[in-house]
């Protein structure tokens, strides 16, 4: 059986103001859509920051494919492309020579410059200056950065964070054929439960830095009205409107569980 | 080509693609070679002290090693190492397959050639006026103190990055390194066999190496210099590693 392009377990950080994640557990298989659907503070950008080695001290185990970020980090990083908070880039540089730059530490993935422009629309802009870009178009110049090496996995924190709605839909389209025609699998983090229920196969709802449960979108939607309302129930109903009861009473198809 | 290599590459397009950094070496240039021609004509006193054109090439070489390359060092470790972890820019380079021993080198080693290609520049440039002017071109002294003294240079290199990785503002790593230089050298004229103890007050090691009059002392000058590049280094290495972006 082919192993899991990304498995976590027991991942666990703590910060000095006592907030951080705890014991947080998962795994994506090949050509899923994993949401990491949360409240701002959750813990969904400290768990993508462990796993993309931004952070180095954590307790618990990153693996990607069979190589344990611990051990054989360049190798895990070889097959993961990231986009983790703000999108970082050189703004002295054009969008063109960012990606050149990138391409330098996958060797030869100079030829992939033109088609990653060409995807997420900056081509005709390839020569202007980073810095002097829109929120958006730097949001779009660090998706291109992820795709460079061509990953067997994304990790996208808050891919669509100051995006219009047109630039929304693009960055949602990208996702679902990268993940339909090359078998990518995702790792999706946002606060927005309407934008994962558009785009992921699976969601886990992380809160007060604990995973509560994972779920299968299906089984969300058929049990629930939306994911919304998924959440509400998962977080214990936080707005108190009724709203977070939940429809379908939770575990019972085996298809959503605490953690894997 | 090799994954430190295409890094070290990486880093030192990131410096030269900066214009401040070919305006620094074009001064210099320009300095370099009016005081060379000037020097041909007139001779050339600096406090009094009065300078022939042999001499020269050595006192531009002081100057660099003493007062420009210093403040160049600082001025681009503080790009290449707090400027990028205070915008985040660093994150462009840790979410790559790369570990950050291989970052932490690529980056120590492309300052390093920046500062070489400058002690390089000028000195093929007064090898040509001396040319150009008749006089002797001094070879193979002149290239080899040249190059001899990239030595201190990296120590300043790894002495400038642990600044920087101590100090959280660009501008304000550039004033704390500056400020320590000035102490060391301020102590070094206090006391020189205090200051002695400091690699800033060995910074013409080129004399040791090309003179026989002051090799006995070169084993141990050497050995400073080696151990505060490994110390400050080593440093360097545990703050970069424990950075969290």
């Amino acid at each position: 059986m082919e192993p899991d392009v990304l498995a976590v377990t027991h991942l666990h950080k703590k910060y000095r103001n006592g907030r951080g994640i705890e014991d947080v557990s998962f795994s994506i298989r090949r050509g899923d859509i994993f949401g990491l659907l949360g409240a701002n503070g959750a813990g969904k950008t400290t768990t993508m920051k462990i796993i993309t080695g931004l952070i180095t001290r954590y307790g618990g185990e990153v693996r990607v494919g069979s190589a344990l970020l611990t051990e054989d980090f360049a190798r895990a990083l070889r097959r993961m492309g990231s986009l983790v908070e703000a999108p970082a880039f050189y703004g002295y540089m054009s969008a063109e020579k960012n990606l050149r730059m990138a391409a330098a530490y996958y060797g030869g993935a100079n030829a992939q410059i033109d088609e990653k422009l060409q995807l997420v629309k900056l081509y005709p802009y390839r020569k202007d200056k980073a810095a002097k870009f829109s929120l958006g178009m730097k949001q779009r110049l660090g998706l291109a950065l992820a795709m460079m090496g061509n990953p067997d996995i994304y990790v996208l924190d808050e891919p669509a964070n100051g995006m219009d709605i047109e630039g929304i839909v693009e960055i949602r389209n990208i996702i679902l054929t990268m993940a339909q025609a090359q078998s990518a699998s995702f790792l999706v983090s946002s606060h927005l439960a309407a934008e994962l229920q558009k785009t992921c196969n699976r969601v886990g709802v992380i809160h007060g830095g604990v995973l509560q449960e994972t779920a299968e979108m299906d089984w969300i939607l058929e049990n629930y009205p939306s994911l919304e309302d998924y959440y509400l129930r998962v977080i214990g109903g936080g707005l108190g409107n009724g709203l977070g009861d939940g429809l379908g009473g939770g575990q019972g198809n085996g298809k959503a569980g605490s953690v894997e | 080509m090799s994954l430190f290599l295409r890094s070290t590459k990486v880093e030192l397009v990131k410096i030269l693609i900066r214009v401040k950094y070919y305006v620094l070496l074009l001064i210099e240039l320009l300095i370099t070679a009016t005081v060379v021609l000037f020097t041909s004509a007139n001779g050339f006193a600096v406090f009094g002290l009065h300078m022939d054109l042999p001499a020269i090439p050595y006192a531009v070489l002081n100057s660099l090693t003493v007062f420009v390359l210093p403040l160049i060092i600082f001025m681009v470790c503080a790009d290449l190492f707090t400027n990028e972890i205070e915008t985040g820019m660093l994150k462009a380079v840790l979410l790559r397959p790369i570990g950050r021993f291989m970052i932490f080198a690529s980056k120590i080693t492309a300052v390093t050639l920046y500062v070489f290609l400058h002690l390089m520049a000028v000195c093929a440039l007064i090898l040509a006026l001396k040319l150009m002017l008749g006089s002797p071109a001094d070879l193979p002294t002149l290239p080899a103190a040249f190059a001899l003294s990239i030595f201190p240079m990296i120590a300043f290199v790894s002495f400038s990055t642990l600044i920087c990785l101590l100090v959280s503002n660009s501008s304000l790593a550039m004033f704390v390194s500056m400020i320590l230089y000035f102490i060391m050298q301020g102590v070094t004229l206090a006391s020189a066999p205090v200051g002695a103890v400091f690699f800033t007050s060995h910074l013409n090691v080129y004399r040791m190496i090309l003179s026989p009059q002051y090799q006995s002392a070169l084993p141990n000058t050497l050995l400073l210099i080696l151990s505060t590049i490994v110390l400050t280094s080593a440093a360097g290495f545990w703050l970069f590693d424990r950075q969290e972006l």
